[in-house]
């Protein structure tokens, strides 16, 4: 689950740097609607928070598009925090691979770029130019003509064809790491796709056991199917080794220094393409990457929010840019032993009470500082999905949200109630779980800590804490354990391009990361798997939204995890010379490299390095 | 002179033999007993254990079967040269190795060879002004910068460089056979800084040398005879007052060699020890396995040969 | 030469009537902090040391835990609630440090205590058995010796940490003693090799008494004031060890251990909250330099012929 060490240009669509719901041109920033426009307490400074919000106004980046004045060529100074085990996607044991391969490896779809608006997860052509329906559960794709892959032995510019789409999908459902969330399997029965096959040179043919309503948005998704030459195995070394059939190419790697990516003359899209490639060295220490940064030495950065201000004030002419919100989302989740006091729905909502969720969001946002200088943001809670799905996600602090909405509230006397109501009147003594090595990022250790700190702070828990070792104990017995530990475990969760995955993989009984063991043992929760099942085979939208919105409401009554409280909007930093910064935006990180980067072009004119 | 020569090279090759047999016995019976072995690693990551998957896994992977014929292979294959391949990607150690202990050992040597330029004259100094005030001066600060954490020196002097002089360690890394120039510039701020501390230990150890020496009669006599202490102390004094230097040089040299790691992440190097603890979260046991012990290989050679280079230096050392 | 150790540590001229132990103590430390004033400072700093670990719980203004969210990364401010600041979730640094000190004597004298006990149940025996014994024992030392330290440590404590119920603290006191085993092993036994030839320990020999009596009798005592060096000496090579190991993520997680703090706490910050950082640093540095310079008087003082080269 290497989920937290990808290069700058995956990390936009994390959490921390995703896309910002801010409206092209006029309406600006006034309608972000800033948190808390009070009285500046600060006392050390004479500018007022209306001063503040203009002078940051100007700052912030207009995302102007330049292509007209764009001129081709240079390499783009980026970096990335780690190195990879392996170059194949469709075999690697972690994610990183899938990271590199979609810079190489072309997928059947893509994800629409937004245009100076976030992406909306639309699905557009790519391998496969068109595509049509003739029953619910069958998806014929039309592969485009005139796609070849890389001009080199053993592929040697030879046509991409449907026979390799369908030797890449059966190594992705034999090897795949993230198989189970698309193939139906002798293990996993209620995989969506039972066959892929080509009926002729440029048609593939997916047939589905129910109308799968994700399966474009699926086709898309780089740690789903990347597809690969015929001749990777046995032509080539897919570990070591790429051919390119994408936007880009490998052109040169070496392990623990550097990645060179360079533009591929053979892609179909390449007269468009604005850069000559990517230089990518492996820089794992932050304080190094940052000084690299503001030596100019490389262009685009992902600061932690709390050096954004500084930055930005050491460099009055850098393009700070606002994100958007991403779609992860965290969890606290319990062990559901039979002698667990979490097997009480009412032990579990208290527990939610006891986060000051605006507190935790300020500490890991920063946002009492932006809101001191003046940065414009908004605060949203999380559900039992990210408040990131826009469309789709329910704000908890309104209305919309029913009766669950109290326990999405900071209220320890409530929750106090709850507990005894519960049978408990003294303090809970149990074990709290988390990995304390870099999995999951240096911040992450943080985060738990808080949540310890929050729930003895109300003074009815009293936590043991416990830190397991990621690959032996953690993984098999907490994350896959379906709720077979003692007391509360912290953890990541998996970046899915639509929701669906989300709620079938955490949430359904019969899911591959379902946390919620009462489901698959003697308390299966029917109503919410219903619902999960009635959603991935809606297949008109708004109908289909609707009943994510109720489920949303219903988890809200029952908390079966404790999401993590949620996010504010976050900045990101680049140099000026880095030419239509965050004009066109790309849904996920790993699709952006044929939407978005390359259309990224460097205006030597404003280049001061 | 022979016998002494042969007796320490059959020595060495027994404790070769016995490293190679406890690196064996480690990695490939204690940790997968009390911890868990690379397949475990590997079937975390999926969604849940596929236990026949698990198995043939073992077979490929050569985690399975007798012991005592799996050692007898690596052995043999060690001594043919070939040091495996790593588990995750296939490559083969040699090469790694090829490319990367070169940097480590020039990581090593450079820094250590740069600590000396300063730290000998340095500990000469504090010898002749023996509990003057320079003397403990010098003392105090060498054992300061002895007892500070190297990569917090490096930690702060990234970032204090660049906040003050906006400076930043050059970026792409280029090996010495690329571009020479490039890969001086890369490397000099990395084995300055990781020949600091050693270096400092070595400012006492001459000096405290130097006053054993400059104790002796013969010293005495040179200075008796008129020479001037400047001849006195570079013709006589200090050969002799080196010797044990040479033997902790020795010594600190091959383990300063293995604990590159943190460096090498601070500075982003692709030395031997970055490889080795990647490996080590993975569990690519083969790469443990042969890097662990050529580590320990080079240790043992370096020991022998400040074994026998007592013989040339100290002509009072016979066995 | 033999008995050398012995007079140093003899505090009155002989035949006059022996003064209580306590005086002796403070007259002997009078005397070593005229002598060496240095190693009396050094002295001092780790008397500090200890005190601070021993009473942290009084001395810390904050438990070490204790998340004050509203204050987060907040500076130097010596005469605020938070001397020298708090770190990402408001913790107080001074209070972190002070607890800190405990982990890092508890690796430190504890890793110490496992490596001298065998490194002088090895080296002496091994030195007094000699013959075959020696020879394969020796043999065994050398390969020990030759594994590379820190990858070793972090092998054994990445399976320390499978297992939940183990304490990581104790993990590496145990792992960091018993690597050091060796190295000082060599020291004490070519001490016992050279006493063994001597009149008085055949005397002993002659006169009946057991291997194990002359070990205990003779032995012993000599190897013991190399120990004490040896011992002070490493210390502070166990604290650095901890940091290193903290500092890859191998140390104990959840505690304030002073390498923890520079590493985990402190390594995102170097711009926003260098503190962070630096303080660990230097009590790291504060602590080793101590105990060094302690060491080096102390070996000055027990006679410097008793060294040990390391090699022979």
């Amino acid at each position: 689950m290497n989920l937290e060490r990808q290069n700058y240009w995956s990390r936009r669509i994390t959490r921390r740097h995703a896309l910002a719901g801010v409206s092209a041109g006029g309406v600006g920033l006034a309608a972000l609607g800033l948190v808390g426009c009070g009285d500046d307490d600060n006392g050390g400074t004479t500018k007022t928070i209306e001063q503040k919000q203009e002078e940051v106004k100007s700052i912030l980046w207009q995302r102007v598009d330049t292509t007209a004045q764009a001129v081709p060529g240079g390499m783009f100074q980026s970096y990335t925090t780690a190195d990879t085990t392996n170059l194949d996607p469709l075999a690697s044991p972690s994610f990183t691979a899938n990271a590199w391969g979609s810079w190489v490896y072309p997928r059947l779809t893509q994800y629409k770029a937004g245009y100076r608006v976030p992406a909306t997860g639309e699905v557009e052509a790519n391998l496969a130019e068109k595509w049509e329906q003739p029953e619910p559960t069958k998806l014929v794709l039309h592969l485009r003509p005139g796609a070849v892959w890389e001009d080199r032995a053993p592929t040697n510019k030879r046509p991409i064809d449907a026979d390799d789409v369908v030797f890449s999908w059966k190594k992705f459902a034999a090897l795949g790491q993230s198989r189970k969330d698309l193939v139906k399997l002798p293990d996993n029965p209620n995989g969506p796709v039972i066959n892929v096959e080509a009926t002729d040179k440029n048609t593939v043919v997916f047939t589905t056991q129910f109308p799968y309503a994700p399966l474009l948005s699926a086709l898309g998704y780089s740690r789903y199917l990347q597809v690969m030459p015929r001749e990777s195995d046995g032509g080539y070394d897919p570990k070591n080794e790429t051919r390119s059939g994408s936007a880009w190419m490998l052109s040169n790697y070496q392990r623990s220094v550097k990645f060179e990516i360079k533009k591929n003359p053979n892609w179909w899209g390449a007269k468009n393409v604005l850069l000559d490639g990517f230089d990518i060295p492996i820089i794992p220490e932050y304080a190094s990457g940052l000084a690299q940064f503001r030596a100019k030495k490389i262009w685009a950065f992902a600061l932690t929010q709390d050096d954004v201000i500084q930055t930005k004030k050491d460099f009055p002419e850098m393009n700070l840019d606002q994100g958007a919100f991403g779609r992860t989302d965290w969890m606290t989740y319990f062990g559901l032993q039979p002698d667990s006091p979490f097997r009480d729905p009412r032990v579990r909502r208290a527990a939610s009470m006891m986060i000051d969720r605006d507190l935790w969001i300020e500490t890991f946002y920063n946002t009492a500082n932006y809101k001191k200088e003046g940065y414009p943001f908004t605060v949203r809670y999380h559900t039992h999905i990210s408040s990131g799905w826009e469309g789709l996600w329910v704000d908890p602090q309104s209305k919309d949200m029913g009766e669950g909405a109290a326990n999405f509230q900071y209220n320890v006397a409530e929750a106090k109630k709850l507990l005894s109501a519960a049978g408990f009147t003294s303090p809970i003594e149990t074990e709290m779980r988390w990995i304390s090595t870099g999995q999951y990022g240096t911040t992450f250790p943080k985060n738990a800590e808080v949540f310890k700190g929050m729930l003895e702070d109300s003074g009815m828990f009293k936590l043991k804490v416990i830190n397991p070792d990621y690959a032996t104990e953690y993984l098999p017995n907490i994350y896959f354990g379906q709720g077979n530990f003692k007391g509360i475990a912290v953890g990541a969760t998996t970046e899915y391009p639509e929701v669906d995955q989300w709620l079938n993989s955490y949430f359904h009984s019969s899911g591959a990361r379902q946390k919620v063991a009462f489901q698959g043992k003697d308390l299966i929760d029917a109503k919410s798997n219903q619902m999960i099942e009635a959603q991935r085979k809606e297949l008109d939208a708004t109908k289909r939204a609707q009943i994510i919105k109720d489920w949303q409401k219903y988890t809200a009554t029952t908390m079966p995890m404790i999401p993590y409280p949620g996010q504010a909007n976050t900045f990101s930093a680049t140099w000026p010379w880095v030419g239509n910064l965050g004009v066109f935006r790309a849904w996920d990180a790993e699709s952006g490299r044929e939407a978005v980067q390359t259309k990224t072009w460097f205006d030597k004119s404003k280049y001061t390095g | 002179m022979g016998r002494y020569v042969t007796q320490r090279l059959l020595l060495a090759a027994m404790t070769i033999v016995l490293v190679s047999m406890i690196v064996f016995l480690l990695l490939r019976v204690i940790v997968p007993v009390v911890y868990g072995d690379a397949v475990d690693v590997i079937s975390a990551e999926y969604s849940h254990s596929d236990p026949s998957r698990a198995e043939a896994l073992r077979e490929e992977y050569g985690l399975s079967g007798n012991l005592a014929t799996s050692y007898v292979k690596w052995a043999g294959n060690i001594l043919r040269g070939d040091l495996g391949e790593s588990l995750f990607n296939g490559r083969p150690i040699t090469t790694e190795m090829h490319d990367r202990l070169p940097v480590s050992i020039e990581l090593g040597v450079v820094g250590l060879l740069s600590g000396l330029l300063f730290s000998v004259p340095l500990g000469v100094a504090a010898a002749i002004a023996q509990d003057r005030w320079p003397d403990y001066l010098l003392r105090t600060s060498a054992i300061l910068l002895n007892s500070l954490p190297g990569f917090w020196i490096a930690i702060l002097v990234i970032t204090f460089g660049n906040r003050w002089f906006n400076w930043a360690p050059p970026l792409n890394f280029k090996y010495i056979t690329e571009d020479p120039v490039a890969h001086i510039k890369i490397m000099a701020m990395p084995a300055l800084l990781i020949g600091l501390t050693p270096s400092a230990g070595l400012v006492r150890l001459v000096r405290t040398q130097m006053l054993e020496v400059m104790r002796q009669d013969y010293i005495r006599t040179a200075q008796a005879k008129g020479l001037t202490q400047r001849t006195v102390i570079l013709r006589h004094a200090m050969r002799n007052s080196l010797i044990p230097v040479v033997t902790v040089i020795g010594l600190t040299l091959p383990a300063l060699i293995a604990g590159t790691a943190i460096f090498e992440s601070i500075f982003s190097l692709p030395g031997m020890g970055r490889y080795l603890v990647g490996s080590v979260s993975s569990l690519d046991y083969p790469v443990i396995m042969s890097t662990v012990f050529i580590f320990s290989a080079i240790i043992v050679v370096a020991n022998l040969l400040v074994d026998l280079s007592y013989t040339v230096l100290d002509p009072r050392i016979r066995y | 030469m033999v008995t050398s150790a012995a007079s140093a540590l003899d505090f009155g001229p002989i035949g006059r009537r022996e003064r209580a132990l306590p005086f002796r103590l403070v007259f002997g430390l009078g005397r070593f902090a005229r002598r060496k004033p240095l190693g009396f400072f050094g002295l001092m700093l780790v008397s500090g040391l200890i005190f601070s670990a021993l009473f942290a719980t009084q001395l810390a203004p904050f438990s070490p835990e204790k998340l004050d969210l509203r204050h987060p990364l907040q500076g130097l401010d010596l005469t605020g609630t938070h001397p020298l600041g708090t770190d990402k979730t408001g913790r107080d640094i001074l209070s972190r440090l002070l607890y800190g000190a405990r982990i890092s004597l508890k690796v430190g004298f504890g890793a110490v205590l496992i490596s001298s006990t065998g490194a002088v149940l090895v080296g002496v025996v091994s030195g007094y058995l000699g013959g075959w014994v020696d020879k394969i024992v020796q043999r065994l030392v050398d390969a020990w010796q030759a594994m590379p330290g820190l990858i070793i440590l972090i092998t054994l404590m990445g399976i320390a940490r499978r297992n939940e119920s183990v304490d990581i603290v104790w993990a590496m006191v145990l792992a960091i003693g018993f690597l050091g085993i060796p190295g000082a092993s060599r020291v004490y036994r070519s001490q016992v090799l050279s006493i063994k030839q001597a009149p008085y320990v055949e005397a002993a020999r002659s006169l009946g008494a057991t291997a194990p009596r002359i070990i205990l009798k003779c032995m012993l005592p000599n190897v013991f004031p190399l120990v004490m060096v040896s011992a002070t000496t490493a210390l502070g090579g166990v604290i650095l060890a901890e940091a290193s190991l903290s500092f890859l993520g191998f140390g104990p997680a959840g505690k304030p251990s002073w390498g923890q703090m520079l590493s985990i706490d402190g390594r995102d910050y170097m711009y926003r909250q260098p503190g962070l950082a630096i303080w660990p640093g230097l009590c790291i540095g504060t602590a080793v330099f101590g105990f060094n310079i302690f060491g080096d008087a102390l070996r000055d003082v027990l006679d410097p012929r008793l060294r040990g080269s390391g090699r022979r």
